[in-house]
């Protein structure tokens, strides 16, 4: 077992199908430190990018995942037979978003701040695994409460929620 | 008033449908907002109320359910409007004077901040969904390790299970069905040969426990309908079950 550590890293990535973390890759290197194994990512990435190639490597959900290049996408649609439907409805990305500011959240805390009865959109997360139920809040009726997911991350390429931009800044982000 | 074409605008839109295009009173608020280039922290109450009743009158039959959220809203904000209308009674302190528009205008903000940050996921999922990934399979049925197995072993567990199948003394399970009828008629049958039995008597001996509990179900059931009734002379004393002598 004497392969270049870039080339087995390359293959983990590809044949991985979620972002695989720097602990994962450490345990099959374990002569090679953190940083080791993250330079030899970066270079991956570096030259997927230089000289345009089809994949590229994300940081998301805490983990490394290897993607196709955004460049391809139109023509990937085009021979992917399955049509999977990605995009969430302007409501339930307004019930998400509260729920990942404001996690642990319950449905009557949500339908207060959105003024609208919110109960079937999240059944409607839930069901698309992009938000869980963390347990039941200790008050009156004993609501559940919700948080984010894994999968919440991965879907809007986000590394770690702590890196989602402040409430107060969204305004200034979307300019 | 609202502009003629902003009118028209708003009409046209109710026609389609509400649920789609405003989220919630909240939405429809600060679309009003938008449109009338109002300061959100100094909305006239007046005019928005105005313009949002004839909004909500225009879809008023349109979706029920939607308009009750709406209505509530509607009546919020007339309570508003009246707040505004009224003289202060404390006129002395001008600073402690609390804008009855206060809490409304809190809730819009809040409201806005999250309607931004969604269309910040909307960008962030639009941009996320041109990085295509490798999906998990769902239709796959779950797959084995079979690399270390061999066709000797196969052999061996194919034997195994031929031996064990001819080897078996399979044995007929008869299902015994309990009528509570039945047991009625059977308890009816002792009591109108005795009037009067110990209730510890009653039962037959070996009796399975799911027997028992019909048994029991029928006593109480001829309790119930005043056939037989049930007398106890002393606590823990013995239990006697009688007929009921028809008058």
């Amino acid at each position: 077992m004497n392969s270049p550590v870039k080339s087995v890293i390359e293959s983990i990535l590809f044949i991985s199908n979620k972002p695989v973390t720097l602990s994962h890759l450490k345990n099959v290197f374990d002569k090679h430190s953190n940083e080791k194994i993250l330079s030899i990512i970066k270079e991956l990435q570096n030259e997927y990018e230089s000289s345009n190639r089809g994949f590229r490597i994300q940081l998301v959900a805490g983990g490394y995942q290897m993607t196709t290049n955004p460049a391809n996408f139109d023509h990937l649609k085009k021979f992917m037979t399955e049509k999977r439907k990605i995009s969430l409805s302007l409501a339930s990305l307004e019930c998400l978003a509260l729920i990942a500011y404001k996690q642990p959240i319950t449905i009557p805390e949500i339908n207060n701040i959105r003024n609208v009865d919110s109960g079937a959109v999240v059944k409607n997360l839930l069901a698309k695994s992009l938000i869980k139920i963390l347990g039941k809040k200790k008050t009156p009726g004993k609501p559940y409460i919700f948080g984010t997911t894994k999968e919440f991350l991965i879907h809007f390429g986000i590394d770690d929620l702590k890196s989602l931009p402040p409430l107060e800044e969204i305004e200034q982000v979307l300019e | 008033m609202l502009k003629t074409e902003e009118q028209n605008k708003i009409k046209d839109l109710s026609s389609i449908k509400v649920m789609e295009i405003f989220e919630g009173p909240l939405d429809l608020l600060l679309y009003l907002i938008h449109v009338n280039e109002i300061d959100i922290y100094d909305i006239p109450i007046t005019l928005i109320t105005d313009q949002y009743l004839e909004y909500v009158n225009a879809m008023k039959d349109l979706n029920l359910d939607v308009a009750g959220e709406f209505l509530f809203m509607a009546s919020n904000l007339i309570y508003i409007k009246s707040r505004m209308l009224l003289p202060r009674i404390d006129e002395k302190d001008d600073d402690t004077f609390d804008d009855p528009r206060a809490e409304l205008v809190e809730r819009l903000l809040e409201h806005e901040k999250f309607r931004n940050t969604a269309r910040l996921l909307r960008e962030w999922e639009h941009i996320q969904s041109q990085y295509m990934i490798r999906h998990n399979d769902t239709n796959r049925e779950i797959e084995y390790e079979l690399d270390e197995l061999s066709f000797d072993r196969l052999v061996k567990a194919y034997q195994m299970t031929i031996k064990f199948g001819s080897n078996y003394n399979y044995k007929y399970v008869t299902i015994n069905t309990i009528n509570i009828h039945e047991k009625i008629e059977h308890i009816m049958e002792i009591m109108n040969k005795k009037k009067k039995v110990k209730f510890d008597e009653m039962f037959p001996e070996n009796i399975s426990r799911l027997e028992l509990i019909v048994f029991f179900l029928a006593i109480l059931e001829l309790i119930r309908k005043k056939v037989l009734k049930v007398t106890q002379r002393k606590f823990l004393g013995n239990i006697f079950i009688h007929k009921v002598e028809k008058v």
